[in-house]
């Protein structure tokens, strides 16, 4: 987890960690939405948005980008398939595919749109610490009938529990068999047996154990509600957000 | 809380960390490194069945959406099911729903797990390529090539492996009574 | 502080002819009888093995009798478990196993929430709690950075929370240094003076025998000896469990904390 959250959230006090986790859940929706509909003129005032509020609140790290590295490969592939595929008028012709204006117009846009994206959420993550995001849901999703939203955010606690748990676990176990010499043995097979199904059982036993450690703690599907107040900054901020949302669709 | 249902949340939760953490996991194994991601919603369909199954990996792939780094390279966002990728996650969800109904019918058949694994690989190769060729706009031979062919050996390899797993952690979770390996003290 | 406890003999648990058998058939307990009064220090000794952690987890119902019957209270606890589950707190022996919240707040906090209490008297709880177990000053650390001692004080936190009249303490020392026994025996101590019913089970009774009032031996799922401490700890090598060292040289049990 050490790994995992190192990249997903900053510690700090700075005025967007302490917005309402819903009205930073609800603003992302809106600006995906947007991010995804927006013709070139709004995408570039969301990018200008995205990129000030990362300066604004020094959220360039190198982790960004060692974590966007796979993405940014993916779109950068995917933008050269759209470009060479789409049909259109012909810019170059080569054997098996032509590059077409139409295709690479397509292409730019749809990786910017989707860059957008990942990077609002990237915003969201950085300042939204995990059990804030667990209450969010739980509190946006209540008033929705047949969907149960506390049982959704306690899974979602349970689960960000178990990650760190995981790999202690093949911590663990990894350096006991060094300590027994399985390094030596060739077999990848047998050696992935060695460290996987113990590690699995073990796992298993404890969630055994937690369920039973929730259940002698009266566990139930109704309990007191998370305490957010939803403020004055909280309800300016999400119209903020909506007022430049609507903006962006429009011009 | 129906019977059991507590205990099922809580393996549902471990399964979908397990999903994430094999999403971090890439095993070294000949030229292409082999992701742990599918494996764990094969083993989630075998050991939880169809609901529960479904739930864990719902938790898994809404925490992704909501951006928590769980997908591969910790990576996350909603981002990650427009990507090119994006129709794999899609599909994890029929999968093991369609594994768990599967394997719920003859609970413990080796046999069984086995063609529940083959058809949830089948559904989500199904998903991920048709989203491919959408998105990239190249024809369904060649998103085929891409992204089914390369992964067939690894896929069957994953799919047995899962097998055996379910087959060796069913007693723990309780839910079929066979005896028990493990008495936790 | 050693006013509150109650003169009078109220059975607060009371287990009559409890055998419990597993799905898979293997045999738990077998005729087990006992009855636990209110503010006594009970002491459940007994091997690996022996049955103690399946009887502890039926005073709480979760597990219940396959026969006899279990009462906390009056209450059969097949009747009620959230009822009984307030009545009594278990605190289990891996105390990791048992972390559920992000913070040693939150932890601490999952009982009252469950209860439903509102959010105020959550707090109060949780304070309170926290300062029976002097992890006030930890409130906003992540649970998993503290020290084993810590740990196991903070389980013992989350079940506090939840007002129990019995505080059931499954192995509470195991794998734990030292200063670290010191640190929750001494919690525990003060807890029962403050008037709590305790139960704690234990393979090696040498660390707290000094304070038990009465000791249960356990042996392959049934009580094969139960009184004083003073009588029958000199006896215990015969149930598999180490003989404290100060009843070998026939002294009284001296206390871990002087
Ligand atoms: N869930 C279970 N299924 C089957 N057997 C169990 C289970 N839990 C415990 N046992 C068995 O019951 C016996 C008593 O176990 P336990 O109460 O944990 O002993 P102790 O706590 O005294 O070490 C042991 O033989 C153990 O193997
Ligand atoms: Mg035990």
């Amino acid at each position: 987890m050490a790994r995992l959250s190192l990249f997903a959230y900053q510690t700090g006090k700075s005025r967007l960690h302490r917005i309402d986790p819903r009205c930073k859940l609800l603003s992302l929706a809106a600006i995906s939405l947007t991010a995804l509909n927006a013709d070139p003129k709004g995408l570039l005032i969301l990018s200008l948005f995205a990129l000030s509020l990362m300066a604004g609140f020094s959220l360039f790290s190198l982790g960004l980008f060692s974590r966007l590295r796979f993405l940014l490969l993916f779109l950068f592939m995917v933008w050269i398939a759209r470009a060479l595929f789409t049909p259109g008028h012909p810019l170059v012709s080569l054997s098996f595919a032509t590059l077409t204006r139409e295709g690479l117009l397509q292409g730019t846009m749809l990786c910017w749109r989707v860059l957008l994206v990942v990077l609002f959420s990237v915003v969201f993550t950085a300042t939204t610490r995990t059990a804030q995001i667990r209450e969010a849901l739980h509190r946006l999703l209540r008033p929705l009938p047949f969907l149960p939203s506390k049982r959704l955010a306690d899974m979602m606690g349970l689960m960000i529990r178990f990650i760190p748990v995981i790999f202690g676990r093949m911590g663990e176990i990894l350096e006991a068999q060094r300590a027994r010499a399985v390094d030596n043995r060739k077999n990848p097979v047998y050696r992935m047996k060695r460290l996987a199904l113990p590690l699995l059982q073990g796992l298993f036993v404890d969630a055994h154990a937690l369920s039973e450690a929730m259940e002698a703690r009266c566990y139930r599907q109704q309990a007191t509600p998370p305490p957010l107040p939803f403020g004055n900054t909280d309800r300016a901020a999400l119209i903020v957000i909506l007022i430049l949302c609507l903006g962006c669709l429009m011009v | 809380m129906p019977e059991n249902g507590l205990k099922k949340m809580v393996f549902a939760s471990l399964c979908a960390a397990l999903t994430a953490a094999g999403a971090f996991i890439a095993i070294p194994i000949g030229p292409v490194p082999i992701v742990l991601q599918n494996f764990f919603v094969l083993l989630t369909g075998l050991l939880l069945g169809s609901r529960w199954g479904a739930a864990g990996v719902g938790v898994y792939l809404a925490a992704g959406a909501l951006g928590l780094p769980v997908f591969a390279q910790g990576t996350g966002g909603i981002g990650r099911f427009l990507g090119p990728t994006g129709g794999y996650l899609v599909g994890y969800l029929p999968a093991v729903f369609v594994i768990g109904a599967i394997t719920e019918r003859r609970p413990g058949r080796m046999a069984v797990d086995i063609f529940a694994g083959i058809c949830g690989s089948l559904v989500i190769y199904a998903f991920g390529i048709a989203w491919l060729s959408w998105i990239t706009r190249m024809g369904l031979e060649k998103a085929l090539a891409v992204g089914f062919l390369p992964f067939i050996i690894g896929d069957a390899l994953k799919i047995v492996a899962a097998a055996a797993a379910a087959r060796l952690l069913r007693p723990i979770l309780g839910l079929y009574t066979l005896k028990a390996p493990i008495a936790p003290s | 502080m050693t006013a509150m406890k109650s003169p009078l003999l109220h059975p607060l648990i009371e287990i009559r002819d409890l055998t419990h058998r597993f799905p898979d058939g293997t045999p738990g307990l077998s005729h087990v009888n006992l009855t636990f009064h209110e503010g006594s220090f009970v002491v459940i000794a007994g091997a690996n093995g022996s049955g103690k952690t399946t009887l502890l987890k039926h005073l709480n119902a979760l597990l219940l009798p396959t026969h006899g019957t279990v009462r906390v209270d009056g209450e059969d606890t097949r009747k009620n478990p959230l009822f009984i589950r307030q009545k009594v707190g278990l605190v289990f022996q891996n105390p990791d196993q048992q972390i559920v919240g992000e913070t040693v707040y939150d932890d601490t906090a999952f009982g009252p929430e469950n209860l439903m209490l509102d959010r105020r008297r959550v707090r109060e709880r949780v304070r309170t709690a926290l300062r029976a177990v002097s992890l006030s000053e930890k409130a906003e650390q992540p649970p998993h950075l503290l020290s084993g001692g810590e740990k196991r004080r903070l389980a013992i936190a989350g079940i506090l929370a939840m007002k129990p009249r019995v505080l059931a303490l499954d192995e509470p020392f195991s794998s734990l240094d030292y200063p670290g026994i010191r640190e929750v025996l001494r919690q525990v101590l003060a807890l029962h003076r403050l008037g709590a019913t305790v139960i704690v089970t234990t393979h090696d009774v040498e660390k707290i025998i000094a304070h038990a009032e009465r000791l249960v031996v356990m042996q392959k799922g049934t009580v094969a000896a139960d009184g004083p401490p003073d009588q029958i700890a000199s006896g215990l090598e015969r149930f598999g469990v180490r003989v404290p060292c100060a009843f070998r040289w026939g002294r009284r049990a001296e206390s871990w904390l002087d």
